[in-house]
């Protein structure tokens, strides 16, 4: 974000930098946790993610599998507390798919603090556009 | 092989996930999501449905550019200003893949994405690397008005060098383009997003590769939250699948700032070419056989 005409901001900008950096690798490292506490999971129960039936279908090109997600916080922690593989795999997957929300969301927070308005506005029609398709969905 | 991956999950979550390292070591590398390699690895060789391999693509897409994009901030490769700015083309063309994709034929896809795969590389090939300094910039009000010139380290640690940005309206409508391809394909469209930057925006290879990175998990997200929504991301497939390409593009961006421009080049165009015959010669078998 440092500008040659603007040398007097580049350390907010440096600062800046390192804060979505650090955003970026913690969500990283946090779904990397996660699947792999999964596949410890699944190694000491000897389970793997995809049951037979499944993967039969997945690798016979089949496209009528159907992975639910979630329909609730309950059935998600309780998919934790009673250590279903499956959970930690989705819990990582959803991690991923939030990560890049979550730093729009935090590019607008510090743009506006910054009171760079255009970019601001911009980031926030960026997080308004990313979830559209979500939001559209849920409500169907 | 299929028949033993049939009756062994651990087998199969193995091969996918060292086929993920593979595409993710790659991907951040060319400053791709790696869904140019898994979709058809999945598809071509597994034989899973293209709308998964879209699906667990599109997680991978996510994870390959968070990994990346976090190191090439921290080495001041990504314009974070012009991401921003870019970003709105490409979330928009994302809404309008996803969107499309339920009405668009697999086999339709498959010839789609051959065709993107040869045409980015021919672009890449016919392309002449120039040193920033020398390119002629023609001037862009817009990138005035939004400050959106730079300048980044040609190695990582090394001098920074000042590069100016132009053509931004064609930049933003070319990256709704890339946006629209990557919901319909499962792909991060980095093949579409750093030619576009690098040729039509008149900025550094390397910088054009960071950005890209930067963007395309915002691009992914906007299209795998509709995914995930419909049950398309299966998370036996997507959670290997994002493991792998987590580790690969850990690797990859560590690499970038030590590989020349060339080299990149060349393997981009080498790798396209395969995928894109592979992924043509699919999409007719499926038109013959309907």
């Amino acid at each position: 974000m440092s500008n040659p005409s603007a040398s007097d901001s580049s350390t907010e900008d440096r600062r800046f930098e390192r804060w979505i950096a650090t955003l970026l690798r913690t969500g990283v490292y946090s779904s990397l946790i996660l699947l792999f506490f999964a596949a410890v999971l699944n190694w000491v129960t000897g389970q793997a993610s995809l049951s037979r039936m499944d993967l039969s279908v997945l690798l016979a090109g089949e496209g009528t599998l159907h992975a639910a997600p979630p329909v609730n916080l309950a059935e998600f922690f309780y998919g934790f507390s009673s250590l279903q593989s499956m959970h930690f795999v989705q819990a990582a997957v959803l991690v991923l798919i939030l990560l890049p929300g979550l730093r729009v969301a935090f590019m607008m927070g510090s743009f506006f603090r910054q009171r760079d308005f255009i970019f601001g506005f911009l980031s926030m029609f960026v997080l308004f556009v990313m979830s559209i398709g979500t939001i559209f969905r849920i409500l169907e | 092989m299929k028949d033993l991956l049939v009756t062994n999950p651990f087998l199969f979550e193995f091969v996918i996930t060292a086929v993920a390292v593979v595409a993710g070591l790659l991907g951040s590398l060319l400053g791709l999501g790696g869904g140019f390699i898994l979709i058809p690895f999945l598809t071509l060789a597994m034989g899973i449905h293209i709308k998964y391999a879209i699906g667990a693509s599109l997680v991978s897409v996510i994870a390959t550019s968070s990994g990346a994009a976090a190191t090439y901030v921290k080495d001041r490769m990504t314009n974070v200003r012009l991401a921003i700015f870019l970003e709105i083309g490409t979330t928009l063309g994302a809404i309008t893949g996803a969107i499309l994709a339920a009405y668009i034929s697999p086999s339709s896809l498959y010839l789609l994405f051959a065709f993107l795969l040869v045409y980015s590389a021919l672009s890449m090939l016919r392309k002449k690397e120039l040193h920033a300094m020398n390119r002629k910039i023609d001037p862009d009000a817009l990138a005035d008005r939004l400050r959106l010139h730079s300048e980044y380290p040609e190695r990582t640690g090394g001098v920074m060098t000042a590069y100016r940005v132009t053509h931004t309206k064609l930049g933003l409508f070319l990256m709704y383009l890339a946006g629209c391809v990557s919901a319909l394909l499962g792909i991060g469209s980095g093949m579409l997003k750093v030619p576009a930057m690098d040729q039509a925006m008149k900025i550094p290879i390397k910088v054009s590769s960071a950005t890209s990175n930067f963007m395309i998990g915002v691009t992914a997200s906007t299209s795998a939250g509709i995914y995930f929504m419909r049950g398309d991301i299966i998370p036996g497939l997507a959670g290997p699948i994002a493991f792998g390409v987590l580790i690969g593009s850990q690797i990859g961006s560590r690499l970038l700032g030590t590989w020349s421009a060339k080299t990149v080049r060349v393997i981009f165009v080498i790798i396209m070419v395969i995928a894109g015959i592979q992924m043509g010669v699919k999409g007719v078998q499926s038109f013959s056989i309907r």
